[in-house]
């Protein structure tokens, strides 16, 4: 009895170590999986950061607009920025225009004379005074025997300005 | 005889009120007999064409100094305008 009763303790002992070791065998194995895992991956991690400067260049395709075309118009565009004319330029082509617009209107008049501010007389347009004039670019003078008749003058150069006929 | 001087002002820019008051300004200033003042411009202000519409309608008028009463054109381009 006494044997039985060890060789059943010994069977239940033997049977509890086993299975302790079979759970330690078990958490071994994993320690050992993680270790070999993480040693991989590791290495695989040093070999790609070692291999990163020598590996060729990957080619990317950007996005960008190669059309040749807009390249010439782009040129075309610099180019005409660069010719265009000054605010000067443009100031004084407008008067020129402007004036001789008017000298044209009133050529055949004889009762309308033009002057500077100062009294010259502009007979032309490369008489106008190119300087600064304080706000005067040419005075229209009209000299008619009646009032009247100087007023249907002027209403009729006033005309002639606010509403050229283009 | 009778005269009537026209002080004829061209602007290839935007003409402001302050402009426009300048350019009355000097006119007058210059010339005594001065009865008129034309600018005209490629486009104006909506206070400069005001200004101009009250220099013309304000009961105590511009005058030159021979007191004749002196009008004020803003004559803007009709196509920019």
């Amino acid at each position: 009895m006494t044997r039985n009763s060890r060789r059943t303790f010994s069977r239940h002992a033997y049977a509890a170590r086993t299975i302790r070791e079979i759970s330690h065998f078990d958490t071994y194995v994993n320690h050992i999986v993680t270790v070999a895992w993480g040693a991989f991956m590791l290495r695989f991690v040093v070999d790609w950061l070692a291999g990163a400067n020598s590996l060729p260049a990957i080619d990317v395709e950007t996005p960008v607009a190669r059309d040749p075309s807009a390249i010439l118009q782009f040129l075309k565009r610099q180019q005409a920025v660069e010719e265009a004319p000054t605010p000067r330029e443009r100031g004084l082509q407008f008067h020129r225009e402007e004036f001789s617009r008017l000298f044209e209107a009133v050529e055949g008049w004889p009762t309308v004379e033009f002057i500077t501010s100062h009294g010259l007389p502009i007979a032309s347009v490369d008489d106008l005074p190119r300087s600064a004039d304080g706000g005067i670019d040419v005075v229209v003078r009209i000299v008619t025997p009646t009032e009247r008749g100087a007023r249907i003058v002027a209403g009729r150069i006033r005309s002639m300005i606010s509403n050229p006929k283009v | 005889m009778a005269k009537y001087e026209i002080a004829v002002e061209f602007k290839s820019n935007r003409v402001t009120r302050p402009v426009l008051h300048q350019t009355v300004g000097a006119a007058v200033h210059t010339r005594s007999e001065i009865r008129e003042v034309i600018v005209r411009c490629i486009s104006a202000t909506r206070a400069a064409q005001d200004a101009a519409a009250k220099y013309n309608d304000d009961v105590p008028q511009l005058k030159n100094r021979a007191g004749d009463s002196v009008r004020v054109t803003l004559a803007v381009d009709p196509q920019e305008r």
